[in-house]
């Protein structure tokens, strides 16, 4: 499982108001932009690639119950602006059916829109590398680089956000607590303090990498799996409708 | 997939809750959720959680099932617990609640409000190509997933995804190319048509049509007053 | 000539792919109120007609007009005198709910909101589907999206209801309806059609006048319903059916009868009736 989406209640609240902020100005932003360029076409589009994110998690692959998330294909067939706000649109619905928090949305966000922009990348620098041609290995590396990069980043979030009882000020773990006590009677404290926030500290570390191996455990199948389908995938399209898989292209509409 | 079971619930129930309107509820969600938020320990969250249920219950609604569905960003949050679990149970157990609360709400919101009406909330704060995305991405939803599950039928009724997990993938992405190419087909076809309807932009709906009724407001108190007293009872912890 | 609200002169169209659509030969013109329907066999090009009414398409070469503009590049001038109802509705259903997508198009053009509310309950009202009036679009069975899709197609009583392939998909009992349907908005708003259809039985009940394209021959064949049908070896060139009841009595004229060839079970019940008291029939 490449992808979780960070529940509620796990981050400080400046991490999750950052989260909130960027990604209502990105989002803004690429609005914006996209309504200069293409007009009233731009929200059928992201309409389309919103629900094919979330059409492909009803996909019953035979692997662990994984699902794809199409972030990478949505940044290929689409680019990062069209796909940061797709990807807010599924976060959105995903989080109101329980699937990521509601006030880890912007995080969600952007996480997801990291897997858009790599794939994006990626995938561009890859076909050019490959002269066009190896579609299933372009898409599969650009799914790999994608996801890996965006779950490191999810990671780093939660490791850099200093999640641990102690800073948030949650349940105090039983050194904190003597030390307030003391602190209450008139005792000095500052040793004990310095061990007791050490001791938190160090559970911190041990608690984030317990976290950090199971979920890159689980990732990484995950990653094998999604850069499988999605290279089938984008090998299929570039065989019968290259078309969907350029941005720029403009198609007449046939009947 | 939960998105249609919720959906139908929403749109066909008929519960007190269902009754109340859409930007009660939002407001009235948010406020539970900053509830489980400040919860900051076992006991506290656990509050939470009853209260919820409490509401879910008096109003009606299926408790087991909307559970179920709520536990799914219990998964993460017992990942990040799990290193927790020796050192400070307590804070293990409070991340592992609160994911659980905020999941149940928002379910408790979703399942009981249409799509349709909280996006008609939520498109008066953003831009229209987001607003007109959401309605939009809601509807493709329901066509694509239904072309999904007959493509899915086809390839059962011709023998079957294939003999070994990497022919499986490779089918099960061919079929989602499928349904790629299908929705960009739809896509133009449909954009067509607004065109012609006269779209320039703004895809309104017409949300609720009357002020709510005065005792709807009671679910605001409540949840007003489950927060209130979560603030308490943090502000008397520190 | 004032009362010609549509014409197409020998369009010429190429898609990306290089298929072409031909379709010169006879003009193609719809007159205010008249009933036109346009028949052919698959890949003949009715579709495409229909997109070029509606300005999706711009010809390669020839003229199409409607209420005077060319609509590939006016279609907004003419908007509100224009309704269209296509094969799959899916894809023009696009309001939240019911309501909202039947008010979408006199919204889009700026109506006052008491227009645009009196407008919406009156169709709703008209098609009897004022219970649906806040249902989601997605959970309605397909007839009543099909009559969704014609109440936001009549929201603003056009004076042209453009329908592609109306029929498609219904079974016997819903498709009388919908002819029932489409005699009660004719006699009510009295807007010219242009129907695509395949379902020959029904042409002799809603059309006033018929096109047969022919693909790359263009338009082949036009007139009446009885004056084409009538033309029995012509139409199955082209790969069209006559009615059936064309057909018959078109065998029976072969073997001699003395009969003409009724498009109706009216029509053929008088013929029947002719023959059989008449003076070489049986009393």
């Amino acid at each position: 499982m490449s992808h979780l989406h960070i529940p509620d209640g796990l981050l400080p609240l400046p991490v999750v108001i950052f989260g909130l902020a960027a990604t209502a100005l990105l989002v803004f932003a690429a609005a914006r932009r996209l309504s200069r360029s293409e007009g009233t076409r731009v929200a059928p589009r992201i309409a389309m690639l919103s629900a094919l994110m979330l059409v492909g998690m009803g996909l019953p692959l035979p692997i662990l119950g994984y699902h794809v998330n199409l972030t990478v294909l949505t940044g290929i067939i689409a680019g990062p602006a069209a796909g940061l706000i797709a990807v807010f649109i599924t976060n959105l619905i995903l989080a109101l059916i329980a699937h990521g928090g509601i006030t880890t949305l912007g995080l969600n966000t952007l996480i997801g829109s990291v897997e858009v922009f790599l794939g994006w990348l990626v995938w561009n620098a890859a076909r050019r590398a490959f002269h066009g041609g190896r579609t299933f290995a372009a898409a599969s590396i650009a799914v790999v680089v994608a996801l890996a990069v965006s779950t490191g980043a999810m990671l780093t979030i939660v490791r850099w956000s200093g999640t641990d009882p102690d800073q948030f000020g949650h349940v105090h773990s039983a050194a904190i607590a003597d030390e307030h006590h003391e602190e209450a009677v008139g005792v000095d404290t500052t040793n004990t303090a310095d061990a007791a926030h050490a001791a938190g500290a160090t559970g911190a570390t041990a608690a984030f990498r317990t976290f950090a191996t199971l979920l890159l455990s689980a990732a990484v199948v995950g990653w094998a799996v999604e850069a499988a389908v999605v290279g089938a995938l984008v090998q299929f399209i570039s065989r019968a409708r290259p078309e969907i898989l350029d941005p720029d292209a403009i198609k007449e509409y046939k009947g | 997939m939960d998105l249609a079971f919720i959906d139908h619930m929403a749109a066909n129930g008929d519960t007190p809750l269902h009754r109340v309107s859409a930007s009660i509820k939002l407001a009235a969600s948010a406020m539970l959720i900053a509830a489980a938020i400040v919860a900051a320990t076992p006991l506290t969250a656990a509050a939470v959680t009853a209260a919820v249920i409490v509401l879910a219950a008096v109003t009606g609604q299926p408790l087991r099932r909307l559970a179920a569905i709520a536990a799914y960003p219990v998964l993460f949050a017992a990942l990040f617990a799990l290193g927790w679990v020796r050192s400070n149970a307590a804070f293990a157990a409070v991340i592992v609640i609160r994911a659980f609360n905020s999941g149940l709400i928002a379910v408790l919101l979703i399942t009981t409000t249409t799509f349709v009406d909280v996006f008609a909330v939520l498109s008066r704060v953003l831009p229209g190509p987001v607003a007109d995305g959401m309605f939009m991405a809601y509807r493709a939803f329901f066509l694509l997933f239904d072309e999904l599950g007959r493509v899915l039928q086809a390839i059962r009724l011709r023998g079957g995804a294939g003999p070994t997990r990497a022919a499986q993938l490779r089918t099960y992405g061919e079929a989602m190319a499928v349904i790629v190419i299908h929705a960009a087909d739809m896509t133009e076809r449909m954009y067509r048509m607004m065109t012609v309807r006269g779209y320039s932009g703004r895809i309104r709906s017409s949300g609720e049509s009357s002020a709510p009724a005065p005792r709807q407001y009671a679910l605001l108190i409540y949840a007003a007053a489950v927060l209130a007293a979560q603030v308490a009872l943090r502000t008397r912890q520190f | 000539m004032d009362d010609i609200i549509a014409q197409v002169n020998c369009l010429k169209h190429e898609y990306p792919d290089h298929t072409t659509v031909d379709l010169c030969g006879l003009n193609f013109t719809v007159r205010r109120g008249q009933r036109v329907v346009v028949l052919g066999a698959n890949g003949s090009g009715k579709s495409t007609l229909i997109y070029h009414l509606l300005g999706l398409l711009a010809p390669v070469d020839g003229d199409v007009t409607v209420f005077g503009v060319n609509p590939a590049k006016s279609f907004r001038e003419v908007r509100q005198r224009v309704g269209v109802v296509l094969q799959d509705v899916d894809d023009q259903i696009i309001g939240p709910t019911v309501w909202d997508d039947v008010t979408f198009t006199p919204r889009a053009m700026g109506w006052p909101r008491e227009r645009v509310n009196a407008a919406g309950d009156a169709i709703l009202d008209r098609l009897g589907i004022q219970h649906l009036r806040t249902k989601i679009p997605h959970y309605l069975s397909g007839g009543e999206k099909r009559k969704v899709a014609l109440a936001g197609a009549l929201v603003t009583e056009p004076e042209l209801l453009i329908l592609d392939e109306p029929f498609t998909g219904l079974d016997p009992r819903s498709r009388s309806e919908l002819v029932a349907l489409l005699d009660s908005v004719s006699e009510q708003l009295h807007p010219g059609y242009v129907i695509s259809t395949h379902e020959i039985d029904f042409v002799p009940h809603i059309a006033d006048y018929v096109y047969v394209l022919a693909g790359p021959g263009g338009i082949a064949v036009s007139g009446t319903p009885h004056e084409v049908f009538s033309q029995g070896d012509r139409l199955r060139e082209l790969g069209v059916d006559a009615p059936s009841l064309a057909e018959l009595f078109s065998a029976m004229k072969d073997r001699g009868w003395d009969v003409g060839i009724p498009l109706t079970v009216e029509q053929a019940l008088s013929e029947l009736d002719r023959t059989f008291t008449g003076p070489h029939g049986v009393s």
